[in-house]
């Protein structure tokens, strides 16, 4: 059984954010996948559990007229691999929204929540920053926009101030001839967390990004820049080049679902997968226009 | 600070008072006696608790009671009608889909959802929707079996 908290679902974020303020034992509460199992564990022992789901689209997805796509922090993953399957350039996103817990799981679990955890093993925190993804945080003073690569701090800690909800993420415009995939190693297929997760975006300009979860205290951007050839005409030189500057980048630990020395070698063994499914997928589409 | 909660049950209007910490789980079975719907972990890996939350398959123990408050909750008790078995029930009797029973229920919950959304799933799919639903004694081949029939009974899947 969990401690005796209030349940709180207020009528606007600002009014959310005033409470949050007020009552610093009070946890935002989304799709309830985590934090219910950490109270029920003992490990939280919150005074209230703030819904947001209800408040002004929360859970809505959209996209812009300039392409930019907006997501409500309390979306359920399942709904925005839904939303985003096909759309050229978010596969990274879809993969990762999709290996996050089981299907009942991801009818619940929030973006929101994946990465306000701020697990360093979170599935979707690698797809959203080699999307450059925003967030749009709301405090009891405003609003501001934070970049994705300045949220996490630590393990468990974000850059959130007090009072302040993270209301959407914000995923850029991309372009038909952006592929991007993540890949997750883990000890079963479904229902268990990353070993490790590389994140992949190959834009037809030849810039590369590179993200790793699980390899570090927090998820990490381990490459950003332009490469010597467009992702169609990558050689086996080329990767190995991009695989070994990554691997550079990752300082694993040793835990109870990987040894560092395993962590780091799979760092290199999922971004060979990964350069090899976005050229492929880059050939793909560049056959099918 | 208790609340009052409206809400169907296998299309019955409910109207109760709840705990702001109370699960749905606890609701179903302590309150309303559906005892179909079981607790095997309690934190969302096994799926013994799963039920339709407006459709969709949701872990009950995961799912606070005053949640649910205008919406249509589904549970296995809801799958028969009466005494005749839905399809998928039946195939999983047909198949042998069920040794000691505690996974089923919410294995039939799971393999619903699926096929509510879709009436020809592939194994693929049917192995997806139930990743999620824990069993110790089958080895699932006969659940994905059983599954595959309630979609297609005329196939000759075995």
């Amino acid at each position: 059984m969990f401690n005796q908290f209030d349940y709180v679902a207020l009528p606007s974020w600002t009014l959310a954010c005033s409470f949050m303020a007020s009552h610093p034992t009070a946890m935002i509460y989304a799709g309830g996948t985590d934090i219910l199992v950490r109270c029920r564990e003992g490990r939280l022992l919150p005074s209230h559990l703030v819904d947001i789901k209800g408040l002004p689209g929360a859970t809505a997805m959209a996209q812009a007229e300039d392409g930019s796509i907006v997501i409500g922090a309390a979306t359920p993953l399942n709904a925005i691999e839904r939303f985003l399957k096909g759309k050229a350039g978010y596969e990274a996103l879809v993969q990762a929204a999709h290996v996050v817990g089981s299907w009942q799981i991801r009818n619940r679990a929030s973006l929101g929540g994946n990465i306000c955890n701020a697990s360093p093993a979170a599935d979707t925190a690698p797809a959203l920053l080699v999307l450059e993804a925003t967030l749009l945080l709301v405090g009891p003073s405003g609003e501001r926009i934070l970049p994705i690569g300045e949220f996490f701090l630590a393990p468990g800690k974000t850059a959130l101030l007090p009072g302040e909800i993270l209301r959407s993420i914000v995923l850029p415009a991309q372009t038909q001839a952006t592929v991007s995939i993540y890949l997750k190693a883990a000890r079963t297929k479904a229902v268990d967390l990353a070993q490790v997760g590389v994140a992949l975006l190959m834009l037809p300009d030849k810039n590369v990004r590179v993200a790793l979860g699980a390899v570090a205290p927090v998820p990490l951007l381990a490459w950003s820049g332009r490469h010597s050839a467009p992702p169609a005409n990558w050689t086996t030189e080329e990767t190995e080049r991009l695989v070994s500057v990554v691997e550079q980048m990752a300082a694993p630990i040793t835990d109870l679902r990987a040894t560092a020395d395993y962590r780091r070698h799979m760092v290199g063994v999922l971004l060979r997968r990964a350069v090899e499914q976005a050229t492929l997928l880059h050939q793909e589409r560049g056959e099918g226009r | 600070m208790q609340r009052k909660i409206a809400f169907t049950v296998n299309q019955q209007q409910v109207e109760m008072v709840v705990d702001p910490f109370e699960r749905l789980i606890d609701v179903l079975r302590e309150r309303l006696d559906l005892t179909g719907t079981k607790e095997g972990c309690g934190g969302g890996e096994c799926g013994a608790c799963t039920v339709l939350l407006d459709g969709e398959s949701v872990n009950s123990c995961l799912v606070l009671a005053v949640e649910i408050d205008g919406k249509a909750v589904r549970t296995v008790e809801g799958l028969s009608h009466y005494l005749e078995l839905d399809e998928l029930q039946q195939a999983f009797v047909n198949e042998g889909a069920i040794q000691c029973g505690f996974c089923t229920p919410g294995m039939l919950m799971s393999a619903r959802a699926l096929l509510d959304k879709n009436s020809e799933p592939t194994v693929a799919d049917i192995r997806e929707a139930i990743s999620g639903n824990l069993c110790r004694c089958t080895g699932y081949e006969r659940i994905v079996v059983a599954v595959s029939k309630a979609a297609r009974p005329a196939s000759a899947l075995t």
